[in-house]
C-alpha cells in the first residue's frame, strides 16, 4: 500500500528521469502501459507477433522523442494514439480478408469509439485493476467478486468458502484501503501523522 | 465543471471501486450526457461480463520479457568488456597493470609499423605554464612523476586575482588556486581563473578535478559564501564548497561534470540540473542530462586512474592521446564507436594500456614514432 502511494508521488520523478534519458524512467512507463497497449491492439484483432512489434515500435518512438513530453497525460495520449494509428496502417497494408472484418463486427464495441474514449475505457480498467491489486489477498478476492463479478455478499461467501460476515468485514476494509489509494495526498498526510504520534 | 480526461478516468474508476460522492456523481452524469461516445464508455464499464473479461485480458501480457528485448535491441549495452570487470568490486588496489600476463603474437603485413610503442613514450609528467596578470609566466616542471598536489609557493599566486594555467599534451599539474581551491589538471587542459569581490570564475577547456575551498564575502551586514563558477562553452557549473570533476572538449561534444561531495548546479541556457553526490551531468545530443555514476572508486584524475565506464573507443583514445602525447589515426571508422569499460593506472606504460585494449579481441594497434594506428581486429 505504502509503495503504491509512493509510486503516485514518484510518477513525476519517473517522467523527469525518462526525459533525461534514464532507463528507470522508461521502465516505469513500459511497466505501466505495456499490457494495456497490447490488449488494446488485441481488441483490434491483430496477432501476437504484430502486437509485440507495434508496441516496441511505439515505445522506441517515444524514447527517441522523450524530450518532447512533460506530462504523464501527454505520454499516455501519445502511446494510445500511436498504437491505434500503427494498427490501422497495418490492417490497411495487409488488406486483411473478410474473416477479419467478421471478427471486427463482434468486437465493434471498443473499436468504434474515438481513440480518446478507447483510452478512457482502458485507463479506467487499468486504474481499477491497479487499485484492486494493492489489496491484501483475501480482501482482493472479495472486492473483485463484489465489484467486478457483481455477486451478492452471500454468493461471494459461498464461492470463496468463507462466512458472510467475513465478506462484509473484508468489504469494509477493502473500501477503506481503496479510499486511501484514490487520494494519495491525504493518505500520505495520514501516514505522516501516524509516524509522529 | 472539470471534464479533463484525467478527471473522467478518476471518476469512472472511483465509481467502480468505492462509489462517488453526490457532487462527483453529478459531474460524471453531465459528462455522460455530453456525447454519445461518452455514454458508450459508461455502458461498457457497466457491462459486468465485459468488465470481467477485459480486466483479466488487460494483464495477460508479460511486460518484463518485452522490456528485456527492447533494452537489448534499442538501448545498446557495451559490447566488449575488459577482462577483469569483476575486479571493480574488489577496489582499486587489485587493478594493477603490471600483473597482466597477456601476450599475443602478431603478423604485421605492412612494413614500417612497429608492434610496440616507442619506449620513449611516457605517461604525463608534471608540466605546464602559469601566466600571471602582470604578464609574467612561470614554467612548471618538477621532477616528481606522481600526480600530487604541487602547491605553488604562496608568494607567487598571492595578490593575483587572475591566472591562466595550461598543461600541454603529456603534461599534468596540481595547483592551489589563490582562494585555496585545489585543482588537479589533466593533460592538454587550459584553466582561466579570476576572482572578484563576490565571485570566483573559472573557464575550462579539458579536464580538471576541483576541491573548492569555502570562501565568504560580506554583502551588507551578512557574510555569504562566495560562489565558484566553472564555465565551459555555454555550460555553467555553480558550486558552494564541494568536490567535483569537470571534463569538456572544445566542441563540447564531450562534456561531463561528476559530483563527489556537496552540491553543484549545472546550467545550459534555460536548462539546469542540480547534482547530488554520485551523479554526473553529461551532454547528449547537445543537451545536458543526468545519470548516476559509481564515485565510490574515487576520482580518476586525482587518484591516478583512467576510468572508462562504457566509453566509445574514440573518447578513450582522446584521453590516451593527451596523456601520452601521441597522435591517433584510425584505419577503421567503425571501431571508434566500440565501447569499452575498465580501470587502468595512469602510471602504466602505453604498451600495457594497449595490451589490455587488444586483449578484448576487438581492436588492433600499430605504431610509427609518435603515432598510434587503430584498426579493428582482423579475424583470421
Amino acid at each position: 500500500m505504502k509503495n503504491k502511494v509512493n509510486q503516485e508521488h514518484n510518477k513525476q520523478d519517473f517522467i523527469e528521469s525518462f526525459r533525461e534519458g534514464e532507463r528507470e524512467g522508461l521502465k516505469f512507463l513500459y511497466k505501466t502501459f505495456y499490457s494495456p497497449m497490447c490488449y488494446f491492439l488485441e481488441k483490434m484483432n491483430l496477432d501476437k507477433v504484430i502486437i509485440e512489434e507495434i508496441v516496441q515500435d511505439v515505445f522506441l518512438k517515444l524514447w527517441e522523442r522523450r524530450s518532447d513530453f512533460n506530462h504523464f497525460e501527454s505520454i499516455r495520449s501519445f502511446l494510445y494514439t500511436s498504437c491505434r494509428n500503427a494498427a490501422l496502417n497495418r490492417i490497411q497494408q495487409h488488406k486483411r480478408s473478410q474473416q477479419l472484418a467478421d471478427n471486427y463486427i463482434t468486437q465493434v464495441d471498443l473499436i468504434d469509439l474515438p481513440v480518446s474514449h478507447q483510452m478512457i475505457y482502458l485507463e479506467t480498467l487499468r486504474e481499477v485493476h491497479d487499485a484492486i491489486e494493492t489489496l491484501p489477498e483475501q480482501c482482493r478476492h472479495v472486492i473483485y467478486k463484489l465489484v467486478v463479478e457483481d455477486l451478492s455478499p452471500q454468493e461471494v461467501a459461498i464461492s470463496l468458502g468463507i462466512t458472510t460476515s467475513t465478506v462484509y468485514n473484508q468489504k469494509k476494509r477493502g473500501i477503506e484501503l481503496l479510499r486511501q489509494r484514490l487520494r494519495p495526498d491525504q493518505f500520505f498526510c495520514l501516514l505522516l501523522l501516524l509516524l509522529y504520534y | 465543471m472539470e471534464h479533463t480526461t484525467e478527471h473522467i478516468i478518476y471518476l469512472l474508476s472511483k465509481s467502480k471501486l468505492e462509489g462517488l460522492s453526490y457532487e462527483e456523481q453529478l459531474q460524471l452524469d453531465s459528462w455522460r450526457l455530453n456525447a454519445a461516445s461518452n455514454r458508450e464508455v459508461c455502458d461498457m464499464l457497466d457491462n459486468k461480463e465485459m468488465l470481467d473479461r477485459d480486466l483479466k485480458g488487460l494483464y495477460a501480457y508479460d511486460w518484463e520479457a518485452s522490456f528485456e528485448t527492447f533494452e537489448q535491441e534499442h538501448l545498446s549495452a557495451p559490447k566488449t568488456i575488459f577482462p577483469f570487470r569483476r575486479i571493480w568490486s574488489y577496489g582499486i588496489a587489485a587493478v594493477l597493470i603490471g600483473t597482466l600476463t597477456l601476450f599475443f603474437v602478431r603478423y604485421l603485413m605492412d612494413t614500417g609499423y612497429q608492434a610496440n610503442p616507442d619506449v620513449k613514450i611516457l605517461p604525463a609528467q608534471t608540466a605546464g605554464t602559469i601566466y600571471l596578470k602582470n604578464g609574467d609566466s612561470i614554467a612548471i616542471s618538477p621532477k616528481d612523476t606522481v600526480l600530487s598536489l604541487a602547491t605553488l609557493p604562496n608568494n607567487l599566486t598571492k595578490g593575483n586575482d587572475s591566472l591562466l594555467i595550461s598543461t600541454p599534451k603529456g603534461g599534468k599539474m596540481a595547483v592551489l588556486l589563490p582562494d585555496g581551491t585545489k585543482v588537479w589538471m589533466n593533460a592538454e587542459t587550459q584553466l582561466d581563473y579570476y576572482e572578484t569581490d563576490s565571485l570566483r570564475q573559472v573557464r575550462l577547456i579539458g579536464e580538471a578535478y576541483f576541491e573548492v575551498a569555502k570562501k565568504y564575502f560580506s554583502s551588507g551586514e551578512v557574510s555569504q559564501v562566495k560562489p565558484f563558477n566553472v564555465q565551459t562553452g555555454n555550460i555553467h557549473v555553480t558550486v558552494l564548497g564541494t568536490h567535483f570533476n569537470v571534463k569538456a572538449n572544445k566542441s563540447l561534444s564531450d562534456f561531463r561534470t561528476t559530483l563527489y561531495e556537496g552540491k553543484v548546479k549545472v546550467q545550459q541556457g534555460e536548462r539546469q540540473i542540480i547534482l547530488s553526490p554520485g551523479e554526473e551531468a553529461y551532454i547528449n545530443i547537445g543537451h545536458i542530462q543526468r545519470r548516476t555514476i559509481d564515485t565510490e572508486i574515487g576520482n580518476a584524475l586525482k587518484d591516478g586512474y583512467f576510468i572508462f565506464n562504457s566509453e566509445p573507443l574514440s573518447v578513450i583514445m582522446e584521453d590516451i592521446s593527451a596523456w601520452y602525447n601521441v597522435n591517433v589515426v584510425y584505419l577503421d571508422n567503425e571501431i571508434k564507436s566500440e565501447k569499452f569499460e575498465g580501470m587502468l593506472s595512469r602510471n602504466s606504460r602505453l604498451k600495457d594500456i594497449i595490451n589490455v585494449l587488444e586483449s578484448t579481441g576487438k581492436v588492433n594497434f600499430k605504431f610509427k614514432e609518435n603515432t598510434i594506428y587503430v584498426d579493428k581486429k582482423q579475424s583470421k
